[in-house]
Parts: C-alpha cells; structure tokens; sequence
C-alpha cells in the first residue's frame, strides 16, 4: 500500500495525481476529495473570470448556472478514458516548480472549455436554440474571441461571391442575433424602413439556415 | 470593443441630470425636426451641458447640408475592409451618424448610393458594427421615450 507523505490530509500534488488517476486505489475517493479541496475554488475562479471576459449581459444573467456547466465539464474531461487528460500533465522534478506548473496546466484547460463552451452558447443564441434567453440581452464578446467568431461568421454567409443584397443580409442578420435588435430597431434608419417585418425573418431564417451547414466550423 | 461617448460638453456636477450619449442626442434633434414648438419643454436634458452637446449637432449638420461634397465624403471614405485593431471608423466619425439618421432621406441616399459599402465595412469590422449597433440602439429607445412609448425591449 503506498504511503502518503505526511498523516491524512497533506497529499502531495503528485500523490494526488497518482491516487486520482488510479481507481483501484484505496485513496482514489481520498485523493479527488483533496483534489477538490484544493483546486476547486482555483478553477472556479479561472472560469468566472474567462465568463466575465465575455462581457456577455446575457452570460451575466446566468453566470452561475453557466460557471457550474463549466467546471462539471472541467472535471469530466479530467476524467475521461481513465484519467488520459490528467495523467499527461508533466509537470517539475522540483516540487515546487511542479506545483506552479499544474496550476497553469490547469488555467489553460480553464480557459480552453469556458471558451469551447462560451463558442458553443453563442452558438445557440445565434441559431435561436436558447428559448429561455432573456431579451433586451444582447451578445458582446471580448477582442480576442470576437473577431474571430465575427469573421467566422460573415465569411460562411458571404460564400464565395459578394453582392449588394447579401451584405445588407448579413448586416440584418448581425443585428438581429448578435446586436440582439428587434424588427423595430433593424428598420430605425429610413433606408431599412421600406423592409417588412416577413422580410426580415426570411433573410434571419435563410442565414440561419446557411450557418447550419457550416456548424463544425464553430465547435 | 464598444465605445460609450457621453456627452463631453457636460460641465462638472451636473451628474444628476441625463447625459446624452451620442443616439440619444440624435433622436431629441430628430424629435425636435418633427415638433420644432416643442423644443426641449419640460424634458430632462435640459441641461446646458446637453444643450451645448445638441447645438454643436445642429450647426454641423447645418455644415453637412450646406456642403454636398462633406457629406459625400463622409459616406465614400468608409473603408472596404475592417478597421485596423483600436481604431474604429465610425466611432471617430459622429458626423456619420449624424447624417446617416438626422439628415434628409434623399440628402444621405444621394451622397451614399445604396448603402452598400457601409453594409459591407461593418461586415468587415466588428468594431465599427457594435459602435454602430450602440448608437442606434440607443437613438431607438430614445426615440420610444420621447414618442411616449417608453423603454422596448429588444426580442430576438
């Protein structure tokens, strides 16, 4: 039977690892509950953080409920195919350089799920699959994932030609679903008045639609 | 990034009093156009700060009118592509707005054609579409305020 370092509670971080990446191990339970004990509030944090960088007032609305989704996935992740992810963590001979570099480990790991995850919710809100979103909460990303989501998308609508129609198409269905504007709101300017109400759900549904085929582009 | 520009002409202490921003101080002008005689009576900017802010709107639109090619300008060097990163072109150009939701239909469709490439800049550029999106969506629920219909949520 292994031994710990010291009495009960003070696991070292590569006892941990060793125990909760083991389960016939009579301190797998004991380990995990270190675990936690240790780096729950580590990960929360990092991904209430990476929420909040979203400066989503949708994402604030449900911040707790998005945040807990998150670390569950988190923790799933670690634990799959029998521990694959947390057992390839490589960490320092020095124990304390060891202890530093797993808690970066674990901040990028923070990082990439909230955003595959904050990807996905964009998603949804885009392709109006998130019926119990409050309205009036428009969608707002941060600079670094903005563009890009942006980009993305426009790219997929336009296609391969660009013409005068679609671009003000992509530019109704950008208001309608990221700017989160009303009907009312799109025809504000008096170019967009001549519109019908039936003209800008066809152009929202057909756009929607394209951006299905393309939905692996964003996962 | 979305750039909230207030009101800058707003002297100190009167924090009390509704700042405009630069959508909502375009729906009082364009209010203003449709009832002249009820210019500013009794509504909560009347502040002198915002007074200054609407002047200063109304003599450069008056400017825009009086010169074709300002406003043709203002409209023909909008960028194709997107805006280099902290730089955004609308947000530097109030004018812009100023002529896109105050000024005569025909006045700005003359100068702009169909609308196309600002359709297509704002395709392009994130920056310039939420700056955009902030200026209308606040002129929209001024413009509900002052017609009397109050705050309206945007439903998607």
């Amino acid at each position: 039977m292994p031994e710990f370092s010291s009495p009960l509670t003070l696991l070292t971080l590569r006892e941990i690892l060793r125990y909760c990446t083991d389960r016939d191990s009579p301190y797998f339970e004991y380990a995990w509950r270190e675990f936690n004990k240790r780096y729950e509030k580590f990960i929360y944090t990092n991904i209430k953080r990476r929420c909040l960088a979203w400066k989503s007032d949708r994402l604030k609305l449900q911040l707790d409920e998005t945040v807990q989704d998150i670390f569950a996935k988190i923790i799933t992740e670690l634990c799959t195919h029998e521990f694959k992810v947390l057992r390839e963590f490589r960490g320092s001979e020095n124990d304390e350089d060891h202890e530093r570099m797993f808690l970066g480990w674990l901040a990028t790991i923070c990082h990439h799920q909230s955003n595959r995850e904050l990807r996905k919710r964009w998603w949804q809100v885009v392709q109006n699959q998130d019926p119990a979103a409050p309205s009036g909460a428009h969608l707002a990303l941060d600079s670094d994932m903005a563009w890009s989501l942006y980009n993305d998308v426009v790219s997929v609508l336009r296609g391969s030609s660009k013409n005068k129609l679609r671009e003000r198409d992509i530019h109704i269905f950008l208001q309608f679903t990221v700017a989160g504007f009303s009907e009312a709101m799109i025809r504000t300017p008096y170019y967009m008045k001549a519109l019908g109400r039936r003209v800008i759900q066809v152009v929202v549904n057909r756009m929607r639609k394209r951006l299905r085929q393309w939905k692996n582009l964003f996962f | 990034m979305m750039t909230v520009r207030k009101n800058e002409n707003m002297p100190e202490g009167n924090e009390a009093l509704e700042e405009l921003s630069l959508g909502q101080a375009l729906a009082v002008l364009k209010s203003h156009d449709r009832a002249p005689s009820l210019s500013n009576t009794g509504m909560p900017f009347h502040a002198p700060g915002n007074e200054k802010f609407l002047s200063s709107l109304r003599e450069r639109r008056e400017r825009l009118k009086a010169h074709a090619h300002l406003l043709e300008d203002l409209f023909t060097t909008i960028p194709e592509q997107g805006c280099e990163k902290e730089y955004s072109f609308l947000a530097d150009n109030p004018d812009f707005f100023l002529a896109y939701i105050t000024l005569t239909p025909q006045a700005a469709k003359n100068s702009s054609g169909d609308f196309f490439r600002l359709f297509e800049h704002m395709n392009n550029c994130f920056m310039c579409f939420e700056e955009y999106s902030l200026v209308l969506r606040d002129y929209y629920h001024k413009m509900q305020e002052l017609s009397g219909h109050g705050e309206t949520n945007t439903v998607n």
